[in-house]
């Protein structure tokens, strides 16, 4: 049957809605949704996108009785897991050049430094996408005591993942206060939603990676269309999903800590393209939650 | 009056009341209903209905009111508070002040008092 057919790919994009606003509103949804596509076997892509983007709103909390609430709590903590996957995955590149380029010899010292703050910094994500809060502040907190103790590793300071926990420490400690009507991020979600982020940051070179990845000074053809189209795909997903423009925006933060301290050790001169890029992270965290109040406000 | 204090209704909430004001209906005749009486110019989509929908639901301006099973499937109705006739009325008042403002002037621009008339079409004869 078509319309059986045609249900079944409807459930399927009613998938990108929470599950608890699915079970209230599914069978609305569909009766609206097959009533105006009979005899269609497949969702017109343009309903399919607005579907999609519909529970991608909800999930950022459209639907809650203070969304601008829920938008900034949530977004705060992704923004800590972001931080702190991006500082993980940062040590990790360290600690597989360092088994590249000297193998043990090596990657022991170097182990030796990172290691203690790379376990606590993953457990300290595992306790936030699980919602153990207090455990991912003691953990947090366990990470920046372990990285301080590091003896005069070189440039140390001026390493993103050296600020990772220091920025996402305040994040992770407001977090203990979030407030009874904000419902916790599903483990699944805040994941995904760290795992869009840290691809958004490390494709667009804020992390640079690729610099390191690629030694010549022409970036090739693939990686521009790669970063074009990440741009855009995430751009596409954040603007309906709000918590993702607030998750991404410390991450600027983090950059221009690492860019100053580490000018800081060879010039005493902060950049300023580095400032800048604190302007931008603040801007996009304030207008999110700006347009959520005008939203919540307009009717 | 809680009415008082809050923002202006968006085109697609301010619709969505309107289709309610001849009674409960279920999402897809609002959806109809809200085509109609802006002569096809708000075309809701399905989730777009449904985030209207929740905001007014959530600010008490409708109820849900009754459901029924058709085809397997779950109808709800929603029809408007006394509250939420309250809201769109106060708009549609301030729509129709507004459009008042407008018109006026257009018909002053069109037709320019001249000095020391003795009539204007906005005032009745002394």
């Amino acid at each position: 049957m078509n319309n059986d057919t045609l249900e079944r790919r409807y459930r399927t994009l009613l998938r990108s809605y929470p599950a608890g606003y699915r079970r209230e509103r599914a069978d609305e949804l569909l009766e609206i949704l097959i009533g105006e596509a009979a005899h269609r076997r497949w969702p017109q892509p343009r309903q399919a996108a607005a579907l999609v983007r519909g529970g991608l709103r909800v999930r950022a909390g459209s639907a809650a009785g203070r969304p601008k609430v829920v938008l900034l709590w949530q977004g705060m903590h992704l923004a800590a897991m972001g931080l702190l996957a991006l500082g993980a995955l940062k040590t990790i590149f360290i600690l597989a050049a360092a088994l590249t380029h000297g193998g043990g010899d090596l990657l022991r010292p170097v182990l030796h430094e990172h290691g203690p703050a790379l376990a606590l910094g993953i457990a300290a994500f595992a306790a936030l996408a699980l919602d153990r809060q207090r455990l991912a502040t003691g953990l947090v907190l366990a990470a920046i005591a372990a990285q301080a103790v590091v003896p005069d590793y070189p440039y140390g300071h001026g390493m993103p993942q050296w600020w990772a926990a220091v920025v996402a420490a305040p994040l992770v400690i407001a977090g203990l206060r979030r407030p009874a009507d904000v419902p916790r991020v599903g483990p699944r979600t805040a994941v995904a939603v760290s795992v869009s982020v840290l691809a958004l940051v490390l494709v667009l070179g804020l992390a640079r990676i690729e610099q390191l990845a690629f030694d010549d000074d022409a970036t090739p053809t693939w990686l521009v269309v790669a970063k074009i189209a990440t741009a855009a795909a995430f751009l596409w997903v954040a603007t309906a999903d709000r918590r993702m423009l607030i998750a991404v925006a410390p991450m600027f933060v983090l950059m221009t800590l690492a860019q100053i301290t580490f000018d800081g050790l060879r010039t005493d001169l902060p950049r300023v393209d580095a400032m800048a890029s604190v302007a931008l992270g603040v801007a996009i965290a304030a207008g999110m939650v700006a347009a959520a109040q005008w939203r919540h406000v307009r009717l | 009056m809680r009415s008082s204090s809050r923002g202006s209704l968006r085109e697609p909430s301010y619709f969505v009341l309107a289709a309610l004001l001849d009674g409960r209906l279920h999402g897809y005749a609002v959806i109809k209903r809200v085509e109609e009486l802006s002569g096809g110019r708000v075309k809701l989509a399905a989730g777009s209905l449904y985030s209207v929908v929740d905001r007014l639901l959530g600010e008490g301006l409708i109820v849900a009111d009754g459901e029924e099973i058709i085809n397997g499937r779950a109808r709800r109705y929603y029809r408007l508070t006394e509250e939420g006739r309250a809201v769109l009325t106060e708009a549609a008042d301030r729509l129709a002040e507004a459009a008042r403002v407008v018109h006026a002037r257009l018909l002053d621009s069109l037709f320019p008092p001249s000095a020391g008339a003795q009539f204007s079409w906005r005032t009745s004869p002394a």
